[in-house]
């Protein structure tokens, strides 16, 4: 299991490659829900660490507009993004399914990876079933496919999903060959359901960020590398997870 | 007895093996598969649960896991 942070800028993703992060995943939450960062930024990172460190780029919800959107993801492309992940709200699903196959061809010829993202609590914003995301992720060809939060009011992914439908979603993604990424407000105390879960990649930001504030506080080295400890340490055994009938 | 060596695998890795082999077990084979680390093994579970499958026995040694999958 891969540790994501989110990062917005170059000081944060240093902070994130030292404390042993494995993909740093840059966006700007100055932006309404989720939004994305600048090229300069973007490609300052980039340049910055080993094709190793994944960067990926976040381009949020994004409009239903699959032209601008795939134009968006092209960005990605050409500023050598390792991923670039679309995530839809306010969007039918074929709608989303449009946009998806727009962004899969902008990226052809590119090694840039298309993840297909929805959000857990998507309902409070009229948004589409964040179950649907291996199917929407399945038929746009995409790479992989990510379930987050809009959320950011102390709740998180397991209030609004549960641990066995989460399970289903990544098992049935990874049968298909996605690549599967959970993340919404996670911490350390979540990090047991997590490993029984098992998705590829785990997406963190308020865990890791000074005084667990995502927004004021600043990604630390110190705490992203508890975290990455905190995960390893479940994932080796060396904290139990399961109870004995599992 | 089937077996798959998936210990060089990971992440999706180990089910696209498994997958592989699922018109033996639908047939009554049974598949001991190999694995490293707790990630993967959950993935052996959880693919074998959803398929309909058992997990019949288990056994570890170190951070090794050989786990037989059956048809129920």
């Amino acid at each position: 299991m891969m540790l994501m942070v989110s990062v917005q800028n170059l000081d944060e993703a240093r902070e994130a490659v030292n404390g042993k992060a494995d993909i740093v995943d840059v966006k700007n939450l100055d932006e309404v829900f989720i939004g994305s960062n600048y090229p300069p930024v973007i490609r300052e990172v980039r340049a910055a660490f080993p094709k190793e460190i994944h960067v990926s780029v976040t381009l949020g919800s994004v409009p239903n507009q699959a032209g601008t959107v795939a134009l968006a993801v092209y960005g990605a492309a050409a500023l050598h993004a390792t991923s670039v992940k679309v995530g839809f709200v306010d969007v039918s699903y074929d709608d989303a399914l449009h946009i998806l196959n727009e962004c899969k061809r902008a990226l052809e010829g590119s090694e840039t990876k298309l993840i297909a993202a929805t959000f857990a609590d998507s309902h409070l914003y009229g948004g589409i079933d964040p179950k649907l995301v291996v199917k929407l992720a399945s038929e746009s060809r995409s790479d992989g496919m990510l379930i987050d939060t809009l959320t950011k009011d102390g709740r998180n992914l397991f209030d609004f999903i549960s641990e066995p439908e989460l399970a289903k979603l990544v098992t049935e993604a990874k049968e298909l060959g996605l690549s599967t990424a959970l993340s919404g407000a996670l911490k350390i105390s979540n990090f047991d359901t997590l490993v029984r879960i098992n998705p590829d990649i785990v997406g963190v930001r308020g865990a890791v960020c000074k005084n667990e504030d995502r927004y004021k506080g600043r990604v630390e080295r110190s705490a992203v590398a508890t975290v990455k400890k905190e995960l390893e340490l479940r994932m080796e055994g060396k904290i139990p997870v399961f109870t004995d009938s599992e | 007895m089937l077996l798959i060596d998936a210990t060089q695998k990971n992440c999706k890795g180990v089910i696209t093996e498994l997958e592989k082999v699922r018109q033996a077990i639908d047939s009554g084979e049974k598949v001991e598969t190999l694995v490293v680390g707790i990630p993967n093994r959950v993935d052996v579970c959880a693919w074998a649960r959803r398929k309909g499958y058992v997990v019949e026995r288990e056994n570890r040694d170190g951070s090794t896991f050989r786990l037989t999958v059956s048809r129920r």
